[in-house]
């Protein structure tokens, strides 16, 4: 498997694993923002947990994310797909990123930086979800 | 005020007199039985079983196959009196949650125009909006979500 190295580019695609139905639209299987607001993380305060799709096969790519899911929680729902956006949308929401390889998932990254306060947490959040698509599980 | 604003508060201005009590009594008895009714309220739009369902799938550690927070019980019961008190024949929302544990309420037309509310253990109404061009965010308590009514009539 190849793995990515060096600074997560602009034009790179960032995906986060979709586990909850509620988190996918049912009316035009758009992504809600909730997919994308962050939770407590030991390294970076507050992060939202992304793939990036650099140097991944589909294969490659969707056997990380069973394995990822699966190895946090076995008895959750089936990862039913990602949701996926262009690393400059998290910029352009005034957001960073940072690479952060763990042992089951060389590509893993984080989106970071967040703003304090809830409402501009989620007003950040509308706008990576507006910049998104989701793609089923293959 | 937002036309939602005024359904929201049906007893009108306060009176101190017992015939002013007794109209707002009854204001507030025909909106409970509008609200309850099956076209009109919330529960017939199955909203409030759509609570209950995400209630239950986000009742652990980890549902949403990472980090989440089991969602909190406050934000669920704050959720649904939030819901029993909109004005009856309102949009309904979308009911959702976050991996921080609150409930969310999302009144959505196209990724650009949508509102999304998360309901806070602490009795606030936390917000944000895509509308167009532009957008708003805030904090508003449960009890008078004047902003937030105004913002689901812009965007339902």
């Amino acid at each position: 498997m190849m793995t990515s190295s060096g600074e997560i580019a602009s034009s790179e695609v960032l995906s986060s694993f979709i586990v909850f139905s509620k988190w996918i639209r049912k009316t035009d299987n758009t992504v809600k923002q909730d997919a994308f607001m962050p939770s407590s993380d030991p390294k970076f305060g507050i992060a939202t947990s992304v793939t990036r799709r650099e140097g991944l096969s589909d294969e490659e790519f969707w056997r990380i994310g069973r394995n990822v899911t699966h190895a946090r929680r076995a008895d959750v729902q089936k990862l039913l797909g990602s949701a996926d956006l262009l690393a400059i949308k998290v910029t352009m929401a005034g957001l960073g990123m940072v690479q952060d390889p763990v042992e089951n998932n060389p590509n893993h990254a984080c989106i970071i930086q967040w703003p304090a306060n809830l409402e501009a947490q989620k007003a950040a959040a509308l706008k990576l979800a507006a910049a998104s698509r989701f793609s089923p599980v293959r | 005020m937002s036309n939602l604003a005024r359904r929201f508060w049906p007893t009108g201005s306060a009176t101190a007199s017992p015939t002013g009590e007794f109209i707002s009594r009854m204001r507030q008895k025909g909106f409970n039985s509008l609200q309850e009714t099956f076209s009109l309220g919330m529960e017939g739009k199955g909203v409030l079983n759509e609570l209950l369902e995400v209630g239950k799938e986000c009742s652990i550690n980890g549902w949403d196959g990472d980090c989440a927070q089991p969602v909190h019980v406050a934000s669920i019961s704050l959720a649904r009196r939030f819901l029993k008190s909109l004005p009856p024949g309102s949009t309904a929302p979308t009911i959702g949650a976050e991996p921080n544990g609150l409930v969310t309420l999302e009144w959505y037309r196209s990724p650009y125009r949508v509102l999304s509310i998360s309901i806070g253990t602490d009795g606030l109404l936390y917000y944000a909006a895509l509308l167009g061009d532009g957008e708003a965010r805030g904090v508003e308590r449960l009890e008078s979500p004047t902003t937030i009514l105004g913002l689901i009539e812009q965007v339902a």
